[in-house]
């Protein structure tokens, strides 16, 4: 028997499903993950699921934060950025500043032209005395040239004269991306060569399970759009993993459904992941994905989180309309579960509050006691406010009577949960469901007291006040998907550009019929819904988008079902330029550029290499049965001068497109 | 359109060089606004071009458009209302490399001065790395770029790939205009607008600049 083992680190929990070659899955695992150390948590959850037969393993995949983390982190080691023909003011970017102190950026003789052109001679000599240089203060190298994707060749000089001068591991611009910005591709190699000692520990330490299991498989990570790539590769590469976590879980739901097209949704408790699937394939970000504030030319899923979960906190507006988040909060119930103190706290907030005085609002703060945060920029009233928090929760209400100013107050305590020093909590939908008696969650009377707040604040009963708070939270979830099929059809922009829009969408949504004028919507692909809440919140929001609603059986599992229902996907693009004033077709390949007399011999040729290459990449990147597919731009002009040739050429480009299953070990000869 | 631009057109479409700047200055006395005389005069130009596309007119007509053109322009230059200049932003101008037609360009220059924006002309055959010089130095980002002949399309796209190389793609506005351009190219390349004439050329930077200043 053949058993693909799938895991899925990050996020609570450290997911494990062992599924069989015809893609059935046999057992799931959830175990809580351990951020010290995260193989602690992939090994519980390996053993949960362990096949009797540990030689049934023959694939062992891997979605992991490791890489997201990291750079939301700033993590990452030490390492020299070797540029040619950069300007040194290029690097002028936000992001550069932030990983500063660790790298080593030189600047040095080389770089190309738009067409491809040697822009200025490398120097030997000086790129030599660069590597040596730095090669005892880094752990890796990253190389870029000024239009090193339109000609690679002094890329792949210096790539070669670092392995040959020092062996440490080293990755260029072009490979990276095949797109244009100089500064941003620099940037995005940085990154990469930052992370590659990290992802070389914790492969490593993955390795290490599965040899005490007895686990003798080939190892893959899923990258950012969802694909599988064989460990070597992911080490070369690692940046390309980013947002491996969101990527897998829509491969995952799209497998579990068995759906081509479709919009997934994955709902945490602070935040709500959405994100679309064509012919079985998750949409990526064309621009290039962020992470933690950083951009990177990095192609990942375009997954758009939003500030929407059970642990939502819950406002008002100045209409006293009820707003779900962006703020996360613990609700009420779980933390009159920990401090019991929190239940006396709120009733003596509703005795006070009277009708014209409703300052007792069930809030309330904790300091964060992790220590890893930088206390830095603070002022004296930022500290003062941290030594008057402690461990046990102090009501908002008890804090601000004592201040002179309690509105200016408010604004130094909303600095300290932005930077994540304060945690507030607060009435959740959580906590409406809980007194709804939806499904009982730690202490209910806290939720029962908060809803009594809110209600005698807004003049309703508390369960009125209640099912107004699922119903917003349903109807901001259907808003949020709109939205994203709006913006992949690339029209969100003008939507939003026009506030009646909205307004108009609203009435959609909450099927008013009180108007003149009724409009519907429906969102025509179906919605597949992921993660713990949405079996209460989904089954109205398909409702209200008129679309067909699919919770898949194992959806709590899907990151690691995906991580084993992905395959192999690698393309390489080839560009086909007339060199103007010259009757001469230039084939930028992957190797440097070529030239033809004629157009149709270039295309053959950019075909050839981009079918050879992009068949390379996914054989690399660990697949079997590899099936290429072609795709040609063309970019031409008719033009009527009887004199000149009949067709102006801008621009082609071939796109090859390889896919494959991973290549599973054979069974070990018995 | 009123007699006396109309007046201006017609002499231009029969290539009388001797009477343009009285009929420009005919216009002048009765009070049209200058921007009216130079719409005029385009058309003019415009229905030149026609003629010789259809081989009515000869080359030379054509230097001798331009010619008129120029010397029309010269009685209006100190027409338009400076006070406003460079409030509404700067814009570099330039036509494309390997083009030599600046008729257009210098008109929608006139008419972007006129109406309160700086202008940067670097004048004609212009090679991309002059005009990402340019952007650098002077930090403007809006960028008019004038291509006539289709041959030389294939210099926007070169514009939009050495500005995107150069990070800066996203910092400015491109706006493309003349004889072979069309908002589909503009499309096609990547460009932000296409206008056909020198008053769209005018909306079109007022409404970019104002995109740019909302960090859109
Ligand atoms: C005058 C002229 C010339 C003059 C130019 C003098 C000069 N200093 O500019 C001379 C005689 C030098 C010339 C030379 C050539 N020309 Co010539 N020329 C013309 C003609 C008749 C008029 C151009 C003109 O000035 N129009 C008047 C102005 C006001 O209009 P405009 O340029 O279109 O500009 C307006 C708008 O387009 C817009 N606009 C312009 N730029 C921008 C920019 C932005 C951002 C925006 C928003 C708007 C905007 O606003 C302007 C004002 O309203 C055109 C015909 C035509 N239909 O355009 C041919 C034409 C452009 N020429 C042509 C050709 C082929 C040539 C030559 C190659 C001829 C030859 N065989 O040698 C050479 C090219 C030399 C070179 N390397 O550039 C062809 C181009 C064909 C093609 N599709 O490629 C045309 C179309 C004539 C034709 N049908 O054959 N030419």
């Amino acid at each position: 028997m053949t058993i693909l083992l799938g895991i899925d680190t990050g996020g609570t929990f450290t997911d494990a499903v062992c599924m069989d070659e015809q893609g059935s899955i046999l057992k799931t695992a959830k175990s809580a993950t351990t951020h010290e150390d995260l193989c602690l948590g992939i090994q519980d959850a390996i053993n949960i699921v362990l096949p009797e037969n540990v030689a049934d393993i023959r694939l062992v995949s891997l979605s992991t934060t490791l890489a997201t983390n990291a750079i939301v982190e700033g993590h990452g080691s030490s390492v020299c950025l070797l540029l040619f023909g950069y300007d040194r003011d290029s690097l002028d970017l936000p992001e550069f500043k932030k990983i500063q102190s660790s790298l080593s950026v030189v600047f040095l003789n080389g770089g190309h032209t738009l067409r491809g052109d040697e822009q200025a001679p490398l120097d030997i000599k000086q790129l030599k005395d660069a590597i040596t240089a730095h090669a005892s203060n880094v752990s890796a190298f990253g190389i870029s040239g000024y239009f090193g994707v339109r000609n690679p060749s002094h890329e792949l000089t210096a790539k070669k004269r670092v392995k040959e001068l020092t062996g440490l591991p080293v990755t260029c611009g072009h490979e990276l991306t095949s797109d244009l910005n100089a500064p941003l591709r620099a940037f995005t190699v940085a990154l990469n060569a930052r992370l590659i000692s990290l992802m070389q520990e914790s492969i490593t330490a993955v390795r290490d399970v599965m040899s005490r299991f007895n686990i003798h498989a080939p190892l893959m990570i899923v990258k950012g759009d969802g694909s599988l790539v064989h460990e070597a590769m992911a080490l070369e590469r690692p940046v390309e993993t980013i947002l491996s976590g969101p990527a897998a879980s829509v491969i995952g739901a799209t497998y579990l459904t068995d759906q081509e097209d479709a919009f997934v949704i994955d709902m945490g408790g602070t935040t709500t992941d959405i994100s679309a699937v064509r012919n079985k394939i998750p949409l990526l970000n064309g621009r290039g994905s962020r992470v933690g504030g950083y951009r990177t030319m990095v192609k990942a899923v375009d997954a758009q989180t939003r500030g929407l979960g059970g642990d939502s906190e819950i406002s008002t507006n100045d209409k006293n309309d009820i707003i779900v988040g962006p703020g996360r909060a613990i609700p009420l119930c779980s933390l009159s579960h920990k401090y019991p103190e929190a239940i006396d706290a709120l009733a003596h907030q509703i005795k006070i509050n009277t009708a014209d005085s409703t300052a007792g609002n069930g809030r309330f703060f904790l300091k964060k006691t992790t220590a890893a945060i930088k206390k830095t920029n603070l002022t004296q009233k930022h500290h003062d406010i941290l030594t008057s928090l402690n461990d046990s929760p102090v009501s908002e209400f008890n804090l601000a009577q004592k201040e002179e100013h309690p509105f200016l107050f408010l604004r130094y305590v909303d600095d300290l949960i932005e930077r994540g020093l304060v945690i507030v909590s607060a009435f959740t939908p959580t906590d409406a469901v809980n007194v709804l008696g939806l499904y009982q969650n730690g202490s209910s009377k806290a939720s029962h007291l908060g809803a009594s707040l809110w209600a005698n604040k807004l003049g309703i009963r508390s369960e009125a006040f209640c099912k107004q708070v699922l119903s917003q939270v349903e109807f901001q979830l259907a808003h949020e998907i709109i939205r994203h099929a709006l913006y992949n059809e690339g029209i969100f922009d003008q939507y939003h550009k026009d506030s009646r829009n909205p307004l108009l969408m609203d009435r959609a949504l909450r099927k008013e019929k009180n108007n003149n004028v009724s409009i519907t919507v429906s969102v025509n692909r179906p919605l597949i819904a992921i993660g713990a809440p949405v079996n209460t919140y989904f089954p109205s929001v398909a409702d209200m988008l008129n679309s067909r609603l699919l919770i898949p059986e194992h959806a709590a599992v899907a990151g690691a079902v995906g991580a084993v229902a992905g395959g192999i996907l690698q393309t390489v693009r080839i560009l086909i330029k007339p060199l103007m004033g010259r009757s001469l077709h230039r084939v930028y390949h992957p190797d440097g550029i070529k030239d033809f007399d004629t157009y149709p011999p270039a295309v053959d040729y950019a075909e050839r290499i981009a079918r050879e290459t992009a068949t390379n990449h996914a054989i690399r990147a660990g697949a079997k049965a590899v099936e290429v597919t072609l795709a040609r731009h063309v970019n031409k002009l008719p033009h009527d001068d009887a004199q000149e040739e009949s067709v102006i050429y801008i621009d082609a480009e071939i796109t090859a497109t390889a896919v494959g299953r991973p290549d599973i070990k054979e069974p070990a000869a018995t | 359109m009123k007699a006396s631009v109309m007046q201006v057109e017609k002499t231009l479409v029969e290539l009388d060089i001797d009477q343009i700047q009285n009929v420009v200055q005919k216009c002048l006395d009765e009070g049209i606004p200058a921007w009216e005389i130079v719409e005029g005069m385009s058309g003019g130009m415009t229905q030149v071009g026609k003629q010789f596309e259809m081989g009515e007119y000869y080359l030379a007509d054509l230097v001798l458009s331009g010619e008129m053109m120029k010397e029309g322009m010269a009685l209006l230059e100190n027409k338009f209302d400076m006070r406003q200049m460079g409030k509404k932003g700067t814009v570099i101008l330039a036509t494309a490399k390997g083009d030599i037609h600046d008729i257009g360009k210098n008109i929608v220059g006139t008419m972007l001065t006129a109406s309160g924006f700086k202008t940067i002309d670097l004048g004609v055959d212009c090679h991309e790395d002059q005009i990402i010089e340019a952007v650098k130095s002077s930090g403007s980002n809006l960028i008019a770029l004038s291509v006539l002949l289709t041959t030389m399309v294939g210099a926007i796209k070169d514009l939009v790939d050495a500005l995107a190389e150069a990070g800066l793609r996203d910092k400015i506005r491109l706006a493309i205009g003349g004889a072979c351009c069309s908002q589909q190219l503009a499309d096609e390349m990547r460009v932000d607008a296409y206008g056909e004439d020198a008053v769209k050329a005018v909306r079109i930077f007022e409404k970019l600049a104002k995109s740019m200043k909302q960090g859109r």
